[in-house]
């Protein structure tokens, strides 16, 4: 993908979201332009998907899974591509009014409503493909039960037990946003086992990402109160349950000391060099090359981060969270460079 | 109603019988979304999490199950959406007209009340569309749905205006007995009074008459189709109606002729 051709790519799926505006009934559509702005927590009113999803891998996955699937129409990929960017934001409304971060209102739910009969018009050119609404079912039957499981984990009332459950939440919660991406490769004449394996590789992907995201947002979090696996793994049974409370200042002293961030940042990248194995059989040069260059990123990073924890005087957690995000940053925009 | 892809089916017949089950499933999933949203939105119900994770799992199995049997019809998924816009519109508009003392026409409610159940609909029009029935045929069954609920909303005003009067939900039926400053003014009116009001008005018999009026409009756009069953629904429904507008005259007469007879 070359910058020219990812910024057209962002002018459509803009466009397409602008058009969609433009048919919402009068009174919603002050929300619906607000929506993906006050989702991210950043900017009040959208103006971008730039801003919603600074990581341009992320936003164009399905044009470089596309890559593989040549004889799908540009009319059919462009509208999966636009149903990539909206279910995305359906699922993200949802969490936030699940986890009760944005309150519940009629004319929140209408426009939600809305974007959701939107997605589902752009995902029915997938036609009666029965291993696409296989995919589509079990998809949302995890994420349901990943949710409703959801308060147990943030109270220690389930006890989270290692990688394996972390990854499998996470992936459950991400679900829903690889059904666009099967649905090009069911367009496209892949075969039951390729779409097995198509799910698979986007699953690795988000699982990096939500690694990443965890190590990076852990402060953010922190105060929140969405006390994720990576922060439970800084406390006690008794913190975790609330019973003993804990300041930002003692998790940041913990975090320096403990070798947890450079066993995610490894996790991240393992998950990351399984999105590449799974991405073999098919000719996706783009993504391949960008996933390839985050898992070395996330490897030295993990291999400066244990340098900075055996040396403490030469950085602290804070130091290295920016650190972290500046890389992320970086390795964000590299895809628009041309050698990708 | 709960039964509705199934009496459409008798016209437009599907074969195997199993994908008419698929779709009379997503027919009561998606009037039970409806149902919840209504919930939700009026507040008449509170925001849980598990109860928005049931609603979206019901949501979901009903879109897979219509997308499964209907396949990429670019037509009729385009109607769909439009239908979930005309829902949200309605939905949108309700609370205004709750609050504020906007004019109101019997044009504009039966408007708003198709649109906020139209959705409900579009699991019986798939049953049309893949037993064969052509956009013209799928559209005239559309509007002769539209007259039922139009009608069964009639009846509904007037059957549970006592329930509406105290929850506060300002129907276009109570609004009629109701005038601008009351529609604010807390608190409201007694129920004694309005008991009054709606026994010397004559607001009941004109939305009974309303009702009657769709339920011909949609027995007329039935009758080129063989619906027995959803012909003969509509035929009971309007002859109940029949007989409750003539109740009050019959007993004026037997009253009457006994005050003659006397």
């Amino acid at each position: 993908m070359t910058p020219r051709s990812l910024a057209a790519y962002d002018r459509m799926i803009d466009e397409a979201y602008r058009r969609w505006l433009h048919t919402l009934p009068s009174s919603l559509r002050t929300i619906g332009h607000a929506l993906p702005g006050t989702i991210t927590l950043g900017a009040t009113r959208w103006r971008s998907w730039q801003h919603v999803f600074p990581i341009a891998t992320t936003r164009a996955l399905p044009w470089l899974v596309g890559e593989a699937f040549p004889a799908v129409p540009p009319a059919t990929h462009a509208s999966l591509s636009v149903a990539f960017v909206l279910g995305a934001l359906v699922a993200l409304v949802d969490d936030r009014l699940i986890d009760a971060q944005a309150d519940f209102t009629r004319d929140l739910n209408l426009t939600r409503r809305c974007l959701e009969a939107h997605v589902h018009q752009r995902l029915s050119v997938v036609g009666r493909h029965a291993e696409f609404w296989r995919h589509y079912r079990r998809a949302f039957r995890v994420y349901v039960a990943a949710h409703a499981r959801e308060p147990q984990l943030w109270l220690g009332i389930s006890e989270s037990s290692g990688h394996a459950r972390y990854a499998r939440e996470s992936l459950a919660k991400s679900a829903v946003a690889r059904l666009s991406i099967v649905a090009l490769g069911a367009v496209g004449g892949a075969s039951a086992s390729d779409l097995d394996r198509l799910a698979r590789l986007v699953d690795h992907y988000l699982i990096a990402m939500q690694y990443a995201d965890d190590v990076a947002d852990c402060e953010e979090d922190f105060r929140r109160g969405r006390w994720t696996f990576f922060i439970q793994q800084h406390l006690t049974p008794a913190e975790i349950r609330r019973k003993t409370p804990i300041r930002l200042t003692q998790l940041r002293r913990r975090i320096d000391a403990a070798p947890i961030a450079e066993d995610f940042l490894c996790q991240a990248s393992w998950h990351y060099a399984a999105c590449t194995r799974e991405s073999q059989p098919f000719a996706m040069p783009t993504l391949r090359a960008w996933v390839g260059d985050r898992r070395d990123q996330l490897r030295a990073l993990a291999m400066a981060r244990q340098q900075a924890r055996l040396h403490p005087h030469r950085t602290s957690a804070a130091a290295f969270a920016r650190e972290l995000k500046r890389r992320w940053n970086t390795a964000a925009t590299r895809v628009n460079s041309p050698s990708c | 109603m709960r039964s509705l892809p199934g009496a459409v089916a008798e016209a437009f017949p599907l074969r195997p019988a199993a994908r008419l089950y698929g779709l009379g499933l997503a027919h009561v999933l998606l009037a039970f979304v409806v149902f919840i949203d209504d919930r939700l939105n009026d507040g008449q119900t509170s925001f849980a999490r598990d109860l928005y994770l049931v609603r979206r799992s019901m949501e979901v199995e009903a879109g897979a199950r219509l997308t499964e049997l209907l396949g990429a019809d670019a037509r009729f998924w385009r109607s769909a959406e439009r239908a979930f816009q005309q829902y949200a519109a309605a939905h949108a508009r309700e609370p205004r007209l709750w609050t504020s003392a906007t004019a109101y026409s019997h044009r504009r409610y039966a408007r708003d009340a198709a649109d906020k159940i139209a959705v409900a609909q579009l699991p019986a029009l798939a049953v049309a569309r893949v037993g064969g029935a052509s956009a013209a045929q799928v559209e005239q069954l559309r509007r002769a749905f539209d007259h039922c609920l139009i009608a069964l909303q009639y009846l509904d005003d007037v059957n549970d205006w006592i329930d509406d009067f105290r929850a506060r939900r300002w129907t276009y039926f109570v609004r009629r007995h109701l005038h601008d400053q009351e529609l604010r003014a807390n608190p409201p009116p007694a129920l004694a009074s309005m008991h009054d009001r709606i026994a010397t008005a004559s607001v009941t018999e004109e939305f009974l008459a309303r009702a009657r009026q769709h339920l011909s409009a949609a027995s007329d756009l039935l009758a080129t189709f063989s619906l027995p069953t959803l012909s003969a629904w509509v035929a009971e429904r309007a002859a109940a109606i029949d007989r409750r507008l003539c109740a009050p005259q019959r007993a004026w007469r037997t009253a009457l002729r006994r005050a003659w007879t006397s």
